[in-house]
């Protein structure tokens, strides 16, 4: 019995293997497919219907208050390839349903080519179109994203944010400095996941772009003036709140033949110009820093001064002696170089370099140029640059030195990017005691009172500055009808904490003028109406219960006008007198 | 051996069942990776559509443009220096004026008021 059990196991065993095996078999199979759809995906590599375009993903720029200087638009575009179109009927009837605005016909003969392999249907459809289109589900019919660089400010801030190209690379501005001398910055601003990234915050505020452009735009026409330069600027963090420069360029245009234009150059940072009297400020703060002037102190002005074969002239000659505020308000060349005499040469230029008007000035914007100086330091050259002649620096170089001089005595290097007063504060050089920046405050608002800036006169607001006029270089000479003019001040000057600069390139004398062109005449005032209207922006308070004040109100009134005193509508005159 | 081929039998059909099993969940996630995907197309569309919003709302926000429909529109000036007191004098300014409840006629004219300035004839 067990012997044939034993047997028939036996001849089963071979059968029993046999059929084991083929059902191992089965099951690899089984498992096999099993594995296969879930592990890998079950696709047939079917060709996706969005293609992306992708390029380097750039962060958005905003200003300081978050509001959209650049950013990458998304923009969708629809295409056909005819080849593998199933149905031509059927997909021109599809396209039509949606887009009505089709033209049927030529969309047939396209679509009916069976040879041709790409055909735009439309180009720079909006986000609801596209998926209406997707959502037909026409085989052959696709949509390709691409995106594209947008500036919502246009004109008002093309030379801080730059443009970029079609392949998103930073050209010009702040859209260069992400790419080049800030990439690590910007990696920082990057999201970890991948995911976008978070903007660039610029030192930008457009308000305040905005009411500087446009007073400098309608000074720029008014002095029929050939390019005209503004900046803002806190002076306590250096951080820039508004750059101008007349005339500007579209960014958003496709043609880069209008930013690539010579005149059209960022004058603020890559065009250096002799400042003029402006300078006066650095000779005087380094004069009473040093201990050889005092407000008290009386120079000679009696007679142009003779330095080697140069005959230095007062342009208001005053013919007297002046004591030092009146040397500042009446801005007497003599009186200036007999302080930088006094000083010396080494500490004179030691003291130039310290601040930093005899090298190059770099700041987040690509675009810097570097000042012109004298050739050899001599008494000459010294006294020349004592009041602002033979040596030329940027704009932003300028102001960053006088912002220095107003703020306690603390250069801080200049931003474009938001910066907090901390990191200012670790920033920053002693250049003069605080002491002398007092000093530098109290001339600066008496020549605002009663000197050549007393045009400023934006009442309430505390203005105070310098101005400065220098003959532009003609063929190699310096011509006295052709002038560069500017101001630099700062406000609310019992506590400044901004600084603004005005400049305009060629201002004609017009009536108004009563046939001058000088500084006090068309950047001061102009200054005085950008004040007006930017400190209230800040946050500043007025004072009018002052004689100062009440004497600024009547020369404000005289110079634009405006009886009904009460309302800010008469302090302007409107748009078309103007 | 009929035990063995019961076994057999029910495996088979085991197998089969499962690989039924199976082929339905897969075929469910594939439907739901399908749903996954058009909703985050759904996802990036609408992302896009904001940075176009975006967009669109900052060239509106252009200062530019406001005070061009502000000039239009308004009859409001910039503020000046005259137009800001400190709080102080304002509350004191207040204070000197007599205090009377709002009656019904008040605030009827008061009303009116508010009409004219909406409609930009009270000036003063």
């Amino acid at each position: 019995m067990s012997l044939a059990l034993g047997r028939r196991n036996g001849a089963l065993d071979g059968r029993m293997k046999l059929v084991v095996a083929g059902f191992a078999g089965l099951f690899v199979l089984v498992a096999g497919k099993a594995a296969y759809l879930t592990l890998a995906d079950g696709g047939k590599g079917a060709k996706p219907a969005v293609v992306r375009k992708e390029h380097i993903p750039r962060p958005d720029i905003v200003d300081r208050n978050g509001i959209l200087l650049a950013g990458d638009m998304p923009f969708a575009s629809v295409f056909a390839e005819p080849y593998r179109m199933i149905d031509v009927d059927e997909a021109v009837e599809g396209l039509l349903s949606v887009a009505p605005q089709l033209d049927a016909k030529k969309l047939r003969r396209q679509l009916a080519n069976r040879k041709r392999k790409f055909v735009w249907i439309m180009r720079q459809v909006r986000p609801e179109m596209e998926e209406k289109i997707l959502d037909l589900g026409i085989p052959g019919v696709r949509v390709m994203k691409e995106k594209r660089r947008v500036y919502p400010m246009g004109r008002m801030l093309a030379h801080v944010v730059g443009y970029s190209n079609i392949d998103s690379k930073g050209l010009t501005g702040i859209e260069r400095f992400l790419d080049k001398a800030g990439a690590l910055y910007t990696a920082s601003l990057a999201n970890p996941d991948g995911q976008g990234a978070a903007p660039a915050v610029l030192s930008i505020d457009v308000r305040v772009q905005h009411a500087l452009r446009a007073e400098l735009a309608k000074a720029m026409k008014k002095f029929k003036a050939l390019g005209a330069g503004g900046l803002v600027m806190n002076i306590h963090t250096g951080e820039i709140l508004a750059l101008v420069s007349l005339p500007d360029f579209n960014p958003n245009s496709r043609d880069r033949s209008e930013a690539l234009d010579k005149s059209r150059l960022n004058r603020m940072t890559s065009g250096v110009y002799e400042l003029g009297s402006v300078i006066k400020s650095v000779t005087f703060a380094m004069a009473l820093d040093e201990g050889t002037a005092t407000l008290e102190k009386k120079y000679d002005a009696r007679f142009p001064l003779r330095v080697g074969r140069n005959v230095i002239h007062d342009f208001h000659a005053q013919r007297r002696w002046l004591s030092v505020p009146e040397v500042f308000t009446h801005s007497s060349n003599i009186g200036t170089a007999r302080m930088a005499l006094e000083v010396g040469l080494k500490k004179h230029k030691a003291f130039l370099e310290k601040v930093g008007l005899f090298e190059r000035l770099r700041t987040e914007l690509p675009e810097s140029a570097r000042p012109l100086l004298p050739r050899h330091w001599s008494t000459i050259a010294s006294v020349t640059a004592s009041f602002g002649h033979g040596f030329a620096v940027q704009p932003l170089q300028g102001l960053a030195v006088i912002a220095g001089l107003i703020n306690g005595g603390v250069m801080i290097p200049p931003t474009f990017l938001k910066r907090d007063m901390k990191t200012a504060h670790a920033l920053g050089t002693r250049v003069i005691s605080e002491a002398t920046s007092r000093k530098m405050r109290y001339l600066f608002r008496l020549n605002a009172i009663k000197g050549t800036a007393r045009r400023a006169a934006a009442p309430g607001w505390r203005v105070g500055g310098k101005t400065g006029t220098a003959e532009k270089v003609i063929n190699g000479k310096y011509n006295k009808d052709h002038r560069l003019t500017t101001f630099i001040g700062a406000f609310p000057m019992d506590a400044p904490k901004y600084a603004l600069l005005v400049m305009l390139d060629d201002p004609r004398p017009i009536p108004e003028t009563h046939g001058y062109a000088t500084s006090g005449w068309n950047a001061v005032p102009v200054a005085g109406l950008v004040v007006a209207r930017i400190a209230p922006l800040l946050g500043i308070a007025p004072k009018l219960d002052t004689e100062e004040a009440r004497a600024e109100l009547a020369r404000w009134r005289k110079l634009h006008g405006g009886q009904k005193s009460k309302t800010g509508a008469a302090m302007r005159p409107p748009q078309k007198q103007g | 051996m009929r035990f063995l081929g019961l076994i057999n039998t029910a495996l088979v059909a085991g197998l089969v069942v499962f690989a039924f099993i199976l082929y339905g969940h897969e075929h469910k996630t594939r439907m739901a990776e399908r749903q996954i995907r058009k909703i985050e197309a759904k996802i990036g569309r609408e992302r896009e559509a904001m940075r176009m919003l975006r967009i669109e709302w900052a060239m509106l926000d252009n200062p530019a443009r406001l005070e061009r429909l502000a000039k239009r529109h308004l009859k409001l000036a910039p503020v000046a220096a005259q137009n800001i007191r400190p709080a102080h004098r304002v509350l004191s300014a207040l204070a000197e004026r007599k205090a009377q409840p709002l009656g019904r006629r008040d605030a009827a004219s008061l009303t009116g008021l508010i009409a004219r300035i909406q409609r930009g004839e009270a000036e003063q």
